[in-house]
């Protein structure tokens, strides 16, 4: 696509610079539930199934109520860098992230733009202390992520698929990685938020200085973060307490991951006539 | 092997048991602040080895095998120089690849003695398959791959005639339609059914000569 670089590209509307005044009130209702009903610290119901792509060696499949996220893992294949310094001991995981075209209200550009490009480098960043590249030295694993639908929280729904994907392609890992995100202005947090909600809290509210949305990779087992991202503001100690409180919250995810991988593995023992496993 | 139904299912991740002298951690675990953890998805397998238990988890997708140090691998020569030639990795054992490798066989691999004294293309051709082994990785980009052993060298080639040349001795192929004579470095395949008495008659054979 011929990009024009003598001109700035600015957006196609405008949009007022001054920040509200409150909160939207469609947001909330009723006092604390939010738009779709779900309490503040509610996580919207999770969808998984790994195995869906048929021409790659793992992927998955997420759907955050209207969020929809595929992943496709393939085999290891040799790194397409020939840089010299790099190191030869590791395996590389090399992340493609996109919004599919049609994923948002505005239609967007088939090949990878700006904010693609920074999802695939967290989504990596999120991944790689999960994995172990030291089993496939100088190899590096494919992951591509394609969004197919955006409602908020794609690239925490985004971390949690691939953990799946590159389990169900059997590529050895120490833990399954969970993807988190929470949005918030001032006091009001709002945990998994919808693409509104995200809107929302990235524009902040006029008057309060804490706001944005956050993105968190996580190792359960381990309770390490592997990727945080952060757009927006937040004082200090009230970043302390968000960390704090992410075991907790990716427990129930983790769960949900663990439970559906299991379900999963059983059933496959249960169908194929694999009789070395039955020894 | 326990032949009970009873299966424990695990994810990267689960914690399996505590590490210790009897239980050690195998294939598809890794071990961390002395606990063994599953790092793939599957079954797992207690395998008792000399009072050892070594705890490994089998998952039901093969994994991605990757050419390591010390195998013996399967691979075609595509591209013979002289002091190398180069070749792509089908198999590695009995496990063929989704994927080929490349990989590179000098000139001081194909043999083990007079090392200098060979040349390329009265070693191999173009096309030919080879059983290899493939060397510690010393280079960023590709597999060192060596013939060095007499089980090692060319497997199958084709002669001009496109068919499968018949091996004479280490040396030597030869084609059975239009009998052309060959140079090849040769394998010394040892097929399974062979009786033991016939095994020590090519044990006596001479070695290559090198003349």
């Amino acid at each position: 696509m011929p990009v024009d670089h003598r001109r700035i590209q600015g957006p196609e509307c405008s949009e007022d610079y001054r920040k509200p005044k409150t909160l939207d009130a469609a947001l909330l209702k009723k006092g604390s539930r939010r738009a779709d009903g779900r309490k503040c610290g509610e996580q919207r119901k999770i969808f998984l199934k790994p195995g869906v792509v048929s021409q790659a060696k793992g992927s998955a499949y997420i759907e955050l109520d209207h969020t929809k996220v595929i992943c496709s893992v393939f085999d290891p294949r040799e790194k397409a860098s020939r840089n010299l310094e790099q190191q030869t001991v590791r395996g590389e995981i090399f992340c493609e992230f996109k919004f599919a075209s049609f994923s948002g209200v505005q239609r967007r550009s088939h090949q990878q733009e700006a904010d693609d490009k920074e999802y695939s480098l967290l989504l990596k960043n999120a991944l790689e202390p999960a994995v172990c590249l030291h089993e496939f030295p100088n190899f590096q694993v494919d992951v591509q992520v394609l969004v197919l639908q955006d409602d908020g929280s794609s690239l925490a729904a985004a971390i949690t698929c691939a953990g799946l994907a590159l389990a169900d392609a059997a590529v050895p890992m120490y833990d399954l990685p969970v993807g988190l995100s929470k949005a918030f202005s001032g006091d009001t947090e709002f945990f998994d938020p919808t693409g509104a909600e995200e809107r929302m809290c990235l524009r902040g509210v006029d008057g309060e200085s804490d706001h944005g949305v956050f993105t968190i990779g996580f190792l359960p087992t381990f309770n390490q973060v592997s990727q945080l991202f952060h757009s927006g503001h937040i004082s200090s100690d009230r970043f302390g307490k968000m960390i704090s409180e992410v075991g907790t919250l990716a427990a129930e995810v983790h769960k949900a991951v663990q439970a559906i991988l299991l379900s999963a593995v059983k059933s496959s023992i249960d169908s194929s006539d694999n009789s070395k496993l039955l020894l | 092997m326990s032949s009970t139904n009873e299966r424990i299912i695990c994810v990267p991740g689960q914690v399996l048991c505590a590490s210790s002298n009897d239980h050690v951690a195998g294939q598809g675990t890794f071990e961390r602040m002395g606990y063994i953890y599953a790092s793939l998805a599957g079954v797992v397998k207690v395998e008792k080895k000399l009072e050892i238990n070594i705890v490994q988890v089998q998952s039901l997708k093969e994994q991605s095998t990757v050419p390591s140090p010390g195998d013996i691998v399967t691979a075609r020569v595509l591209i013979v120089k002289s002091r190398q030639c180069m070749c792509e990795i089908k198999c590695i054992g009995d496990i063929t690849l989704t994927r080929p490798f490349r990989a590179v066989l000098r000139q001081e691999d194909v043999r083990a003695t007079e090392k200098d004294r060979v040349k390329m293309y009265e070693s191999f051709a173009p096309g030919d398959i080879i059983l290899a082994r493939v060397l510690p990785i010393m280079d960023v980009h590709t597999y060192q791959l060596s013939t060095a052993e007499n089980e090692l060298g060319v497997v199958i080639s084709n002669s001009e005639a496109g068919v499968p040349m018949v091996p004479i001795s280490w040396t030597e192929m030869q084609c059975p339609v239009n009998f052309t004579k060959k140079l090849r470095k040769v394998a010394k395949v040892i097929p399974e059914n062979i009786d033991m008495d016939m095994e020590d008659n090519t044990e006596t054979e001479k070695k290559p000569n090198i003349s």
